[in-house]
């Protein structure tokens, strides 16, 4: 085609237009440079922009379906307070799911309804309308096209959490004696569904520290307690190494570490060890012995020397000094560090142990270079490095004591309640126990009940500010505590109803658009609301803002891209006033003004694409290797150059479509309109006029 | 040529004035035709608008009024480039090749422009072929025309004129640069090539041997036309 022939000649690099080409060159860096910028800033607030959502949405699903007062005031929720069927209870949406009658009310037992219960609303089939059911059908007949969703009815009670911290004394680690802490935190008490669903990604492993914490309150055999100032009572109808089975069977032990204070057996020692002797006025008080040859002695007064076998005795060789201390047996011979070792339980001491200092432990200890087996009592060390169960296939003989899960279920343990994470932070681990008191009114008292608890896991509540006071739990605890409270803690419009879920958030306006008609076609978009995420009041400011930023960064690279685009204007016109005597040859030939023009519109669009190309290009390059930036980034600043708060534990990295599209689509678009202008030019010039000048 | 072929290209009333720095009247009421096979020559001094008048014959330039037919039809503004493409072959004083093309690539661009394809078995190639052959510059094809001499440089200028098969061939002073021999050479070919291929010809030349061998000679004085 002549037009692209034309253009190949002209963007050929030539010694004669060294000038041209380097304003090419130019112009190709400058425009991939910002298509570079465009795309990995707009990839990495894509990025920051969904896990900010994602961490939104974690705790509230994207969409949410709530009883409108009309709900509450409805036949329908009425009805089970006045109605035999219904043990005359109010019921939630899972109890009107489950349950196969819709109107419960019976005329001739019940008795007479007062006036401010209204008429029932109608079905097709002159039956009462079920509400809750019509809802689920709603939320079924979505189609796949529109979202793969997930959904499930969710209950909220609020309780006030009193937790009990049974913790170590710190100055005295091998007491067994706890010291207790207390406490206490107005909280929201939420439904978990137990089919797997994308709450249950937000639960975290359990810890080492956990497992640790697990093992230390078996050991204590503490009966956990709803009294305020719950009284030491200890479990006497089980055996530490039963108290321990369900934990044990459950995690596999790869290394443990000693606690401070471990004391070497001397039985252990065979060849000579340095050690340093805590000596005052002449008395050895206690041995110090390093990790290594090269390690550092500790601070304070100490006497370095050798410790020897000789018989059946080791004597302490003072360097420097022909005299020798015998190391007497009441003498400690404290490890200098903590040091991690493999080693096995001795299932016998398992079984008969009273105390985890009954419970033996065969380890292989390496110290200054020599490796020492010996067994030592378990309350003297602790866990380091744990693999723990958590998935099953089938339900396991000794439930660990966290959230597990079989067969995609999960498991809570009876009183088994998952606390926002933040409560970890606060010195929490899985075991903690404790209860939820909530309030009961009746026409002539208010009372307070408690429902025992007890924490199996944590979980991640994202960025909602009261997500820290989100606690979940199954139906069961969440219905004890709804169905006796009667206090105004939580909003009664959002005590109950439906969560739904899809992969992408990005589609919860369809689906609420969906929802939303398809409530009217059924006749019960009075009664429920639709709210998606970016309705939710905590959601709205944020995610304004991000896009603000998004739309203002677009603005400026947009603009940036035209300034970097003028070049192309100024290569281009330069061109076409190189160019003007073939112009002017090409017009007389037959040449069309449209096809002068198209071979400099193209040229813009060339260049735009290449630049496009190499841009996008780097873009992708960059954002495989996000991780090396943002390491240099850190060095030069000298400290996190990205908060982790905001942007994560990790920079987003995914090569955002929706900037490459918009850089695909924009950039060849800006270039063809800078290729327009040299284009227009192009088509002005006369062929008579220039061929005569010529 | 017969008396009774058809007129290919007329120009009828013809006129043309330039404005600035002040009013000057080039050409007024000028008419002309052309019979297929034909060749017509127009002399005259310089500045009488000989080449302006070449010019909007070749449609490159526009009249101030008058029209122009081609086979009889009014020839209209939105086919100008068409027409310079398959129906006129333009031959210049200083011939206007493309310097860094080949003798072969400046006669198929046009062929090029037309759409028209322009491999080694095509219709355009063979055509250019016989004319590079015609104008004994065959051995010169692959040559880029800034090496050639300016006699070839004129026949090459020739053979491009006649690619595309046009009717009419518009040469502005083709001998002006030239000497004697070679001018009196290219004078043979793009008479023998009209004659030959029974192309119509207009010459714009000074030179009275030149025009006297037409078959119709005009002359342009202060803007009119007389026949001679």
């Amino acid at each position: 085609m002549f037009e692209f022939s034309i253009l190949r000649r002209y963007l050929q690099p030539k010694r004669k237009r060294m000038s041209l080409a380097l304003i090419a060159i130019m112009s190709v860096f400058v425009i991939s440079l910002v298509v570079w910028l465009l795309i990995l800033f707009l990839s990495i607030t894509e990025g920051i922009e969904k896990n900010w959502l994602g961490r939104l949405t974690s705790l509230n699903a994207p969409i949410r379906i709530t009883p409108t007062e009309e709900y509450y005031r409805s036949y329908y929720h009425l009805i089970d307070e006045y109605a035999y069927a219904s043990g005359y209870e109010k019921k939630t949406f899972h109890e009107k799911l489950t349950s196969k009658i819709t109107d419960p009310y019976d005329q001739t037992m019940d008795s007479e309804l007062p006036l401010y219960v209204p008429k029932p609303i109608p079905n097709d089939r002159g039956g009462v309308l079920d509400l809750a059911k019509e809802v689920n059908k709603s939320l079924c007949s979505i189609p796949k096209q529109v979202a793969q969703v997930q959904f499930h009815d969710y209950q909220m009670a609020g309780a006030l959490l009193r937790l009990t911290l049974a913790r170590k004394a710190i100055d005295q680690p091998y007491s067994n004696i706890p010291v207790l802490h207390f406490l206490t935190q107005a909280t929201y008490v939420n439904s978990i569904p137990l089919d797997k669903g994308p709450l249950h990604s937000l639960i975290c492993e359990p810890t080492v520290f956990d497992i640790n914490h697990l093992i230390y309150l078996a050991d204590l055999g503490r009966i956990s307690s709803t009294a305020d100032i719950p009284e030491q009572e200890y479990s006497e109808e089980s055996s530490l190494g039963e108290r321990l089975f369900p934990i044990l069977h459950n995690i596999h032990i790869q290394s443990f570490k000693t606690l401070d204070r471990f004391s070497l057996p001397q039985e252990v020692i065979e060849k000579p060890l340095i050690a340093y002797a805590k000596k005052s006025r002449g008395e050895i008080f206690y041995y110090v012995i390093p990790k290594t040859i090269e390690s550092k002695g500790p601070d304070g007064d100490f006497v370095k020397g050798v410790i020897k076998k000789e018989g059946d005795s080791l004597y302490f060789f003072e360097n420097g000094s022909e005299e020798k201390d015998l190391v007497e047996r009441s003498i400690p011979l404290l490890l200098g560090e903590h040091f991690s070792f493999t080693g096995t339980i001795d299932h016998l001491s398992l079984l008969e142990a009273a105390s985890l200092t009954d419970i033996l432990i065969s380890a292989k200890i390496s110290i200054q270079g020599e490796q020492y087996t010996t067994v030592v009592p378990w309350n003297q060390i602790t866990i380091e490095k744990v693999e723990i169960e958590r998935e099953f296939s089938h339900p396991p003989k000794n439930p660990p004591p966290w959230a597990y899960f079989v067969d995609n279920q999960l498991v809570l343990n009876q009183d088994g309640v998952l606390l926002p994470i933040h409560f970890k932070e606060q010195g929490c681990f899985i075991g903690d126990d404790g209860f939820f008191s909530f309030g009961k009114t009746s026409p002539l008292m208010v009372s307070e009940q408690r429902k025992k608890i007890m924490t199996v896991g944590f979980y991640d509540p994202g960025v909602i500010n009261t997500g820290v006071r989100y606690i979940l739990t199954s139906r069961e605890i969440v219905n004890s505590i709804s169905s006796k409270e009667e206090s105004l803690v939580i909003d009664p419009l959002q005590a109950n109803g439906f969560q739904v879920w899809f992969d992408d958030s990005l589609k919860a306006s369809e689906v609420t658009a969906f929802l939303r008609n398809d409530f009217v076609a059924r006749g019960i978009e009075p009664y429920f609301a639709v709210t998606p995420f970016y309705e939710y009041d905590f959601a709205k400011d944020l995610i304004g803002q991000f896009q603000s930023d998004r739309d203002l960064f677009m603005l400026v690279g947009v603009i940036i891209l035209l300034v970097a685009i003028c070049n192309i204007i100024t290569l281009l016109l330069l061109l076409v006033h190189d160019k003007k005597a073939e112009i002017g040859i090409f017009l007389s030939l037959g040449a069309s003004k449209l096809q002068i023009s198209s071979i400099f519109a193209f040229a813009g669009v060339f260049l735009g694409g290449i630049s496009t190309l190499i841009g996008s290009f780097l873009a992708y390059i960059t954002l495989k290797n996000i991780d090396s930036l943002v390491w240099v980034l850190n060095r030069i600043e000298g400290r996190d150059a990205f908060n982790a708060a905001f942007y994560g534990s990790k920079l987003p990295n995914e090569f955002s479509v929706l900037a490459f599209t918009f850089i695909l689509i924009a950039t060849p678009l800006l270039s063809l309109g800078a290729g327009l202008i040299p284009a227009i030019k192009a088509c002005k010039l006369r062929p008579s006029q220039i061929l005569r000048s010529e | 040529m017969s008396n009774e072929a058809e007129v290919i290209f007329e120009a009828k009333n013809i006129d043309k004035a330039f404005l600035y720095p002040e009013k000057v009247q080039l050409l007024e009421k000028v008419s002309l035709y052309v019979k297929r096979g034909e060749s017509v020559s127009i002399t005259g001094p310089s500045g009488s608008g000989k080449s302006t008048l070449l010019s909007i014959l070749g449609t490159l330039d526009k009249a101030d009024s008058g029209s122009l037919f081609l086979f009889g039809k009014p020839l209209l503004k939105r086919a100008y480039s068409k027409t310079r493409n398959t129906h006129i072959g333009f031959i210049y004083q200083n011939h206007h090749l493309l310097d860094e093309y080949t003798v072969m690539e400046n006669l198929l661009i046009k062929a090029q422009i037309g759409r028209k394809r322009i491999s080694r078995k095509s219709d355009s190639y063979s055509l250019a072929l016989s004319l590079l052959e015609g104008m004994n510059l065959l051995h010169r094809k692959d040559f880029t025309t800034k090496l050639l001499s300016g006699g070839e440089k004129a026949r090459v200028s020739i053979a491009r004129a006649f690619m595309n098969d046009p009717e009419i061939i518009l040469a502005d002073e083709p001998t002006g640069n030239l000497d004697y021999e070679a001018a009196l050479l290219v004078q043979d070919l793009l008479l023998e090539t009209c004659r030959d291929l029974n192309k119509s010809l207009i010459v714009v030349t000074h030179d009275r041997s030149f025009a006297q061998r037409c078959d119709r000679n005009y002359s342009l004085n202060d803007g009119h036309f007389e026949q001679m």
